[in-house]
């Protein structure tokens, strides 16, 4: 299907479909700003740095509410580096893959799942707490 | 390749024998034991020690320090240049300053793992306590980073294939003694076809070994995982084995003549058992990383042979580089 995008005054319009609206939201926990695409009202997620930004958006697209939350990963579980010990990540490990399974913009595949296992069995990673959630 | 390098290449056979080794792993070698050495003398310095060491007799200092490391770090201050012994006095000659010139990727991969291990030399020096101790959970990987140094796998590799455990067919069975987290089964797995029983004490590396195994999508249903001590190993393995793979194994046993026999218990006539063992001679001066993380001591050459004789082997075969490795049969 060929959608045409119309941009005006801010809002892109998919012919004759729904309504697609660019914002501007700053993270209230560390105040970075991420333009983000909007398309629909409800709940949105933008991952920001190690958490996630959840923005709310009315039935007319406006912004409503922007809060923060913990990242979370597939299976429920979360995960961090342990601080100091980044240079002990095995060689056979990709790096750049795992920092991305973290920041959750990836899902984990099995492979990718054993080496988290394997790494936190090393103590490279560690669960992060209930509490330490709150 | 240069001229010198395929000359150095052609007299050094085993590099030619197949395409694991590079002549790398002979300037690592230098530069891992140069960079221990200057290690092992600035966290000394710091905490005083090596002061503490100067005019002092080796008997007047075994009193103050624990004697088996004590014996460890003279022997690397002494390799060196930052200590001599004259009539059993200490004397220091040479202040670490500068850290040496460490250009081989070899080495630059663990010099942060032998850095935090070095730091907690002078407190095993005061009271023979290791506080790196590889089976805690905070060493394992600083531990797997020496193991999976890309300079150890070319050395595994081309153990396996000296010793012709390649030849081995698929319905053969090797022994991996102290298989740990299973890099030495993930080598048997990559080379050979035969199945393979990984033996190690640890359950967390076994369960890490199975990982890495599924990790690097190799066949994991043709290995066998045995949970116990080497020296108990008679207990689970109740069949004769084809052969049995140790590299770098006999100083972290705390019975390795125990283990020795319990590997010609479960030897038939034709079993090959192959060793890579590194002896006190050669490479004590560099054993203060692995000690300070549980190993014992190294066991001299004549001290390996003997230990194997008593066991009930013969020796076969055996290369000094790139580390001494070795092929048994029973007697």
């Amino acid at each position: 299907m060929i959608v045409i995008h119309l941009k005006f005054c801010g809002v892109k319009c998919n012919m004759g479909l729904a309504r697609v609206r660019w914002v501007v939201i700053k993270c209230p926990r560390c105040g970075r700003s991420h333009r983000v695409e909007i398309d629909s009202p409800g709940y949105h997620t933008v991952r920001c740095s190690n958490h996630d930004v959840i923005i709310y958006v009315d039935e007319h697209l406006m912004v409503r509410e922007v809060k923060t939350a913990e990242t979370r990963l597939g299976l429920g579980l979360n995960l961090r580096l342990v601080e100091g010990k980044e240079d002990l990540i095995p060689s056979f490990v990709n790096r750049e893959k795992l920092l991305r399974i973290l920041r959750g913009e990836i899902e984990p595949s099995d492979e990718d799942w054993a080496i988290i296992r394997m790494l936190l069995r090393i103590g490279v990673l560690e669960e992060i707490s209930e509490s330490e959630r709150k | 390749m240069s001229g010198l390098g395929f000359a150095l290449k052609a007299l050094l056979p085993w590099t030619l024998e197949h395409d694991f080794l590079d002549l790398k792993i002979l300037k690592a070698h230098k530069e891992y034991f140069g960079y221990c050495c200057w290690r092992a003398a600035k966290v000394l310095k710091e905490f005083g020690v090596l002061k503490d060491f100067n005019g002092r007799s080796i008997l007047d200092l075994s009193k103050s320090y624990h004697r088996e490391t004590l014996e460890l770090t003279l022997s690397a201050l002494k390799e060196g240049g930052y200590i001599k012994i004259k009539e059993g006095v200490v004397s220091v000659i040479k202040e670490p300053r500068d850290p040496p010139k460490v250009t081989t990727e070899y080495v630059l991969e663990i010099i942060p793992v032998v850095d935090r291990v070095m730091d907690t030399l002078p407190h095993c020096l005061k009271t023979g306590e290791k506080r790196f101790l590889w089976l805690s959970k905070e060493s394992k990987a600083a531990f797997l980073k020496l193991l999976e140094l890309t300079a150890y796998k070319k050395i595994r590799a081309y153990i396996i294939h000296w010793s012709n455990l390649t030849k081995l067919e698929e319905d053969k069975i090797i022994v991996d003694v102290g298989a740990g987290m299973g890099l030495s089964t993930a080598a048997l797995l990559q080379h050979t076809e035969a199945r393979v029983i990984a033996v190690d004490p640890d359950p967390s590396s076994l369960d890490f070994a199975r990982d890495y195994i599924r990790f690097l999508g190799l066949d994991l249903s043709r290995v066998e995982f045995v949970c116990c001590r080497a020296e108990d190993m008679v207990k689970h393995i109740n069949r004769e084995c084809d052969a049995f793979l140790l590299i770098g194994v006999i100083h972290w046993l705390d019975d390795p003549t125990t283990t020795l026999k319990n590997v010609r218990k479960l030897s038939k006539r034709d079993t090959k058992m192959v060793i890579g063992q590194i002896t006190a001679e050669r490479y004590l001066k560099g054993h203060l990383v692995p000690y300070l993380m549980g190993a014992k001591m190294l066991p001299t050459y004549k001290e390996f042979m003997a230990m194997m004789r008593r066991a009930g082997f013969t020796l076969v075969k055996k290369t000094m580089h790139p580390i001494p490795s070795f092929v048994f049969k029973p007697s």
